[in-house]
């Protein structure tokens, strides 16, 4: 996530720099539509801030930006600003405005072009991305990516979080929104605090899964040399790994329930509580897993 | 945790540091000064808001006392006293044991800082327009509420089992999270109040 960040801030640092080809402040068009479109690199940035409505992101084998879309009533301007190696889409709503009049926008963008999207209740989809990252942000809005980018980043508070497709490394957080991600492999992290999280992965090599009160329900398996946590407080943790799997194992719940096909589990011997060790072959991966009162259940695809 | 110190060390190190020590210091009434400051909630939805964020201000002021506690201490710093009364929108005081040496004292003012500033971003976040629809506060209320009942089921735990390892590191961690929680809510809130102000 941190590097992830860091790119950001990195691509913003040259998209300071770079020179200002543009900006078409496309004034006065509250409940109008929006129809325009930019020249850009295919492997550039696309920037959207869109606070209420919706954003969605579909590719297209052309080096350019096509927006459209309709503007809510409370539109003061759509800002479009385009650098040598991005373009950045604001739509701004007028200051004196307490409840904002959602803005739908549709933007075709080059399919190796990377994304970062940010909104308070607008919902962001994405599909057909294969571009080196897609970050995006969103308070109570739902999300739907289906794309294959070398990175994934999603921050969202209530909105739901849907992924499908193939990245090699991602990371999600929620509070109360729910996580369901189909693909991913390599580096997974996935943080939740009541939301549930479901995950069909393929070899993940680094997995952290974190949750307070959600269900974390995990189907993947553990690369040679692989590390895998999952804490969870008072969710349950259910694991299902292929029946070849070889790994360390180590699962401990202090009041809630441990089953496994992996090794037995055992009571604690000082103090109430369950607890598994268990070594199942030598590849030196280490599958953890630990909560505070959710049950455990580890078993075979 | 210290590479030189075992879980055990720092264990027999938690069960000498005492339980109740007198207070020293208060940074209370400056946070309530400061929220006294910041323009008064008019509607139903801004004072609910402004509760939530007073409660997620008391608890991660605990967060980060606890989160002291648990520090691990090198052999040089030696641990002395202190005590910090809570007031909190919810229970009234909570008392709050703080295990203080000179290094730590020094953080502690730090993170104050850093909490009075995270604190005054929330109080604006309830000014801001459009501002969170009544269903996010909620959720989100909901979320902070998962935690604060896993942090009490928790606390009955290592109440009964003070000496738990694994109650422990599920308490720190719990720590962490309530941490994690406040800085995302900030991180997002900024991106809020970047995109409606």
């Amino acid at each position: 996530m941190k590097t992830l960040m860091k790119k950001s801030l990195k691509q913003l640092f040259v998209l300071s720099l770079g020179t200002v080809v543009a900006m078409v402040p496309i004034s006065g068009i509250a409940g109008e539509d929006i129809d325009r479109a930019v020249e850009m690199p295919a492997d550039g940035l696309v920037q959207v801030e869109n606070l209420a409505g919706s954003i969605e992101f579909s590719t297209w084998d052309k080096a350019e930006v096509q927006i459209r879309g309709d503007a809510g009533d409370d539109v003061e301007e759509v800002e479009i600003t385009t650098t040598s190696n991005s373009v950045q889409i604001r739509v701004r709503n007028r200051k004196d405005s307490r409840n904002v009049d959602g803005t739908d926008l549709y933007l075709r963008i080059p399919e190796t072009a990377s994304i970062e999207a940010d909104s308070v209740s607008a919902d962001i989809s994405v599909s057909g991305s294969q571009g080196e990252n897609i970050l995006l942000n969103t308070v109570s809005g739902d999300i739907e990516v289906d794309a294959s980018p070398a990175e994934l980043e999603v921050h969202s508070v209530s909105g739901d979080v849907e992924y499908e497709g193939s990245v090699n490394r991602s990371s999600v957080e929620t509070v109360s929104g729910e996580i369901v991600l189909i693909g991913p492999t390599g580096e997974v992290s996935v943080s939740t605090v009541s939301g549930d999280a479901s995950l069909e992965a393929g070899e993940v090599s680094r997995g952290k899964f974190e949750s307070v009160s959600g269900d974390l329900t995990l189907t993947l398996s553990v690369a040679d040399d692989g590390r895998l946590s999952c804490d969870s407080m008072s969710g349950d943790v259910k694991l299902r790994l292929p029946a070849s799997q070889k790994a360390e194992f180590t699962a401990q719940s202090y009041s809630g329930s441990l089953n496994s096909e992996f090794g037995e589990s055992i009571r604690v011997s000082r103090g109430p509580g369950v607890m598994l060790q268990h070594r199942e072959g030598d590849n030196g991966t280490q599958i953890r897993l630990e909560t505070f009162s959710g049950d455990i259940s580890i078993r075979t695809k | 945790m210290s590479p030189k110190m075992s879980e055990k060390e720092l264990l027999n190190r938690l069960a000498e540091l005492p339980r109740e020590i007198s207070p020293q210091r208060d940074p209370w009434p400056e946070i309530f000064k400061a929220i006294g400051n910041t323009p008064a909630g008019s509607g139903s939805s801004r004072f609910q808001t402004s509760r939530w964020f007073m409660a997620v201000a008391a608890s991660v002021m605990l967060a980060v006392f606890a989160g002291l506690v648990f520090q691990p201490m090198g052999e040089e710093n030696v641990v002395t006293k202190d005590f910090v009364a809570l007031n909190t929108p919810e229970k009234g005081q909570v008392e709050v044991s703080v295990y203080e040496n000179t290094s730590v004292f020094r953080m502690l003012n730090v993170i104050d800082a850093e909490y009075l500033a995270a604190f005054r971003e929330f109080i604006n976040t309830g000014n801001s327009h459009p501002g969170l629809t009544p269903q996010t506060v909620e959720k989100i209320e909901m979320g902070w509420a998962d935690l604060r009942v896993t942090e009490e089921a928790l606390a009955v735990a290592l109440e009964k089992h003070p000496d738990n390892l694994f109650l422990n590191e599920r308490m720190l961690e719990l720590r962490a999270r309530q941490l994690g929680f406040l800085k995302q809510l900030v991180s997002l809130d900024r991106n809020n109040r970047r995109l409606t102000i």
